[in-house]
């Protein structure tokens, strides 16, 4: 099985695919850390090494298809008859070249001439639901990192008696002391961090009030030496999507290349982030109907969240989620393994 | 699974394809890898604003400070823009007509005011907005609400005790000493605060 696997390795690198990979992790480190060039942001470097899975994807669709066109499906009945040694080392190539993919990826950072990276700003403008029952409602945009923060900066400008100090409560009871001429830091519970539903409530007529504009999510930034948990998270994104689309090529006996696109937008639509407000986007219904099928699967945008504001949901998947992620893998690689009748 | 079986999964499989692609044209859906492409227009805008600033082009300071706080959420280079266009621009040090330079602070002060709710920390820009406009607009428009708006900028700022990068808990302080005086003088000990500030330093420099 070793020699299926690197035989299949090295038909998917091609004659120019470890040349591309070089040049993507080359040109995607100097544009990210270059001390001149780049704004030492980990997001976009997360964003362009996230294209070598991707193109292992459509390039081993592409493999599948013509190995299928060729009959190597018959050949293989005949040499192989278990069936599970050619996709397993079909897996296992696409994974070691995704592996080796991090792997260069987080030896690039210790190239001379490189900055330190830093993980974004961490702060996230909040908009303000509603004041009901002299309290106020925050609508934080959905799951949010665990060790968030909301801050607030309040006016207590009305309020009489020149107090200033003041007791804030949530929902569930959980107090917090305000200090006048200080940022509030309310920090999230556990069932705020899961809704992204907050709500605050201050004394009753004390008169204070929120400055609205200066509401603000603050996310734990992720240090620069993190950068390696955070490349093998989106190796962890890509595995089941590569054993899908082992299982569509072999169980499902559909044309590689189709299975290969149905396969990248399956995983656009795990990682798939709904806009504030669904109404806004140009076909609604269809926006809808991607959110109730995307509610469908595990919460896994966390695993290949990347860009600039890549912190707002790095580390938003729950280890159940994760879980559930790669035993949908496990599925998909099984029924790949499973033996089809002759055609 | 038999090949009839394996026709249908392929049709299905066409049309979630073609649905998805309507999805990503037409209601929002970001692709696998779109982020990549943001970060590479991201990349662009900065070397663009870079080249503006080496230009003195102070507009295009602006615009491409706007753009890359909507592409990236960061806002340092639109504040540096506002710094530049609202307060340097109408500098003494720059010579410009009255007229001009009233222009040129009003259009920093209006970008500090509309930008507060966008840029990830704000606190500074209030600050920014506060100098601006009591110590640029007001003194060659002599407008009562302009000052008044200038005022609010720094009774904001002092609230938030400077913004959680503070250094000290000095500008904490001095709202509280803020609250404890009786509204009649509360404006008073604004414009006393920053015309103390002023004298030393540029507002971006001071905490």
């Amino acid at each position: 099985m070793i020699t299926l696997t690197f035989s299949f390795a090295r038909e998917l690198l091609g004659r120019w695919g470890l040349w591309v990979l070089l040049g993507t992790i080359l040109v995607a480190s100097q544009a990210s850390f270059d001390t001149t060039l780049g704004d030492a942001n980990i997001g976009p470097y997360l964003a362009y090494v996230s294209l070598w899975p991707i193109a292992l994807l459509f390039r081993c669709g592409w493999v599948l298809r013509k190995r299928q066109v060729e009959g190597w499906p018959l050949e293989e009945q005949l040499r192989d008859p278990k069936g599970y040694r050619a996709p397993l080392s079909e897996f296992l190539a696409m994974l070691l070249l995704a592996l080796a993919g991090v792997i260069l990826a987080s030896v690039a950072l210790w190239m001379p001439g490189v900055q330190s990276p830093i993980g974004g700003t961490g702060l996230f403008p909040v908009t303000l639901q509603g004041h009901h029952d002299g309290g106020w409602e925050f609508d934080l945009d959905g799951r949010t990192p665990a060790g968030s923060m909301l801050m607030l900066t309040l006016d207590w400008s009305q309020i009489e008696g020149s107090r200033k100090q003041l007791v804030l409560r949530n929902a569930d009871g959980g107090e917090i002391t305000a200090n006048a001429g200080q940022i509030l830091r309310w920090p999230l519970q556990d069932q705020e961090l899961a809704s992204g539903k907050v709500r605050l409530y201050a004394p009753e007529g004390t008169k204070l009030r929120l400055f609205k504009p200066l509401i603000r999510l603050e996310v734990p930034q992720p240090s620069g030496d993190r950068i390696l948990v955070l490349l093998l998270r989106q190796l962890l994104f890509f595995l089941p999507l590569m054993a899908i689309l082992l299982a569509l090529t072999r169980f499902g006996r559909v044309r590689a290349s189709l299975a290969a696109w149905a396969v990248f937008f399956f995983g656009s639509l795990a990682a798939y982030h709904p806009p504030v407000r669904l109404a806004d986007a140009g076909l609604g219904w269809l926006a809808k109907t991607f959110l109730l099928l995307k509610q469908m699967l595990p919460n896994v945008e966390g695993l290949i969240s990347s860009g600039y504001r890549f912190e707002r949901y790095s580390g938003t998947t729950t280890s159940g989620a994760l879980i559930a992620w790669l035993a949908l893998g496990v599925l998909a690689l099984l029924l790949a393994c499973k033996r089809r009748a002759a055609r | 699974m038999n090949h009839s079986a394996s026709a249908w999964l392929q049709r299905g499989l066409a049309v979630w394809i073609a649905l998805a692609v309507a999805a990503t044209l037409f209601a929002g859906v970001r692709p696998l890898g779109q982020t990549a492409g943001q970060s590479v227009q991201s990349w662009w805008t900065a070397r663009r604003y870079q080249q503006a600033d080496a230009d003195l082009d102070l507009l295009g300071l602006r615009d491409l400070g706007q753009r890359y706080l909507q592409q990236t959420g960061d806002g340092t280079p639109l504040h540096f823009a506002i710094y530049q266009i609202g307060f340097a621009a109408s500098g003494p040090s720059m010579n410009r007509l009255p007229a001009d330079a009233l222009d040129w602070a009003r259009v920093g002060a209006d970008l500090a005011h509309e930008s507060i709710g966008q840029l990830p920390s704000p606190w500074e820009s209030l600050q920014t907005q506060a100098h601006i406009l009591v110590e640029r607009v007001f003194p060659l428009s002599a407008n009562a609400q302009e000052l008044d708006l200038g005022l609010t900028a720094m009774e904001w700022f002092l609230a938030s005790g400077g913004g959680p990068s503070a250094l000290s808990n000095l500008t904490g302080l001095a709202y509280q000493d803020y609250l404890d005086l009786p509204q009649a003088a509360r404006r008073t000990f604004l414009l006393d605060r920053m015309l103390a500030e002023s004298s030393d330093e540029s507002p971006a420099q001071l905490r």
